[in-house]
């Protein structure tokens, strides 16, 4: 938008002044411009790279997490069942223990009665005392 | 003014997708259409093309805004190196800004937005005023190659009158003056409102006319 043309001449001189352009460019300005502007394209594209490897390397490193994870948790799985084999056995053994104790419990009292039983803690004393 | 359809086959051979304002709107119509608006478009779709990946159309880009962007720079700093270092420091923040870069606001808003961003950061870097960029050898070189004469003075005393308005001030005026913005583009670039542009405009015009006045 341009002011209304004044009929002041020191508007005028001022005007014509403003509008004077003294300085053209250097030889080469552009050029330095786009070499400028080049190298700004090559930081971006460099840039833009390293932006790609980080998204990449963050699925990578989940996907390594959740295999060794994995992996663990099948071999822990291997050593738990071997475990259980173990005391299978050894329930085995505690079981023919027991059935063992339960047949001692079953003597019959005629055997082992409370009179005799009683008869021999007495002889055993009077011995002890003399 | 020219009609906008024989400037379309040469606009749409670039791979484009065409707006619905702008030259796109006014393909079907033999209707003419202002120069300055073509231009602007072509911008913006350089500047498209660009945020796609697609950097072939930014070196003609360049070549249209080097000299303006150098000549702002210029009358801020005075000083030739300083203002070509910020121009291509501003064409590689265009490059880098592509992406950011929509139809809400104009191209020349745009630019200008990060050649003022550019212009306060190095005011900052070496936190002096833009009095002391001036580089006395410009205008001595000048002075020794020409005969000297009334409008080199005058030159000289309008180069100094811009520097010593605030960096505001300088800069609404040469947008609207050098640059040619509309003041709802120079408030869109200084980040301010419409009053505030005017009124910056109005003091900074008095401020020169007060400068120049026993000049002229």
């Amino acid at each position: 938008m341009k002011t209304k043309n004044s009929s002041d001449p020191l508007d005028h001189e001022i005007d014509k002044l403003f509008a004077s352009q003294p300085l053209r460019p250097s030889d080469g300005f552009s050029e330095r411009v786009l070499a400028a502007t080049s190298k700004v394209s090559v930081e971006q594209e460099s840039l833009r790279k390293v932006y790609l490897w980080r998204w990449l390397t963050l699925p990578v490193a989940a996907l390594l997490v959740v295999s060794f994870t994995i992996n663990y948790l099948a071999s822990t799985k291997t050593a738990e069942s071997a475990t259980s084999t173990l005391t299978s056995i050894e329930l085995q053994e505690i079981f023919i223990f027991e059935e063992g104790l339960v047949g001692l419990t079953q003597v019959q009292d005629e055997d082992f009665n409370n009179n005799q039983l009683l008869k021999v803690l007495n002889l055993l004393n009077q011995e002890t005392k003399s | 003014m020219n009609s906008c359809n024989s400037i379309h086959a040469s606009i749409w051979t670039i791979n484009s997708k065409p707006s619905n304002t702008g030259i796109a709107g006014k393909m079907d119509e033999d209707i003419p259409c202002d120069p300055e608006d073509v231009a602007e478009d072509i911008d913006s779709i350089c500047l498209r093309t660009l945020a796609r990946g697609d950097d072939s159309l930014f070196p003609n880009l360049v070549e249209r805004w080097q000299g303006r962007l150098i000549n702002f720079f210029y009358r801020s700093t005075q000083n030739r190196n300083d203002a070509e270092d910020l121009a291509q420091e501003t064409f590689v923040d265009l490059y880098k800004a592509a992406a950011r870069y929509n139809d809400n606001g104009t191209f020349n808003a745009f630019i200008f937005t990060l050649a003022r961003r550019r212009l306060i950061d190095s005011y900052r870097k070496y936190a002096r005023r833009p009095l002391d960029f001036v580089d006395p050898t410009d205008s001595f070189i000048q002075r020794q190659s020409e005969p000297a004469d009334r409008s080199l003075e005058i030159e000289d005393a309008f180069q100094h009158a811009l520097t010593t308005l605030p960096e505001n001030q300088r800069s609404a005026i040469l947008l609207l003056k050098q640059q040619e913005l509309s003041y709802d583009e120079i408030a869109e670039s200084l980040n301010t409102s419409l009053s505030s542009v005017k009124t910056w405009i109005h003091r900074a015009r008095t401020h020169l006319r007060q400068k120049l006045q026993d000049l002229t």
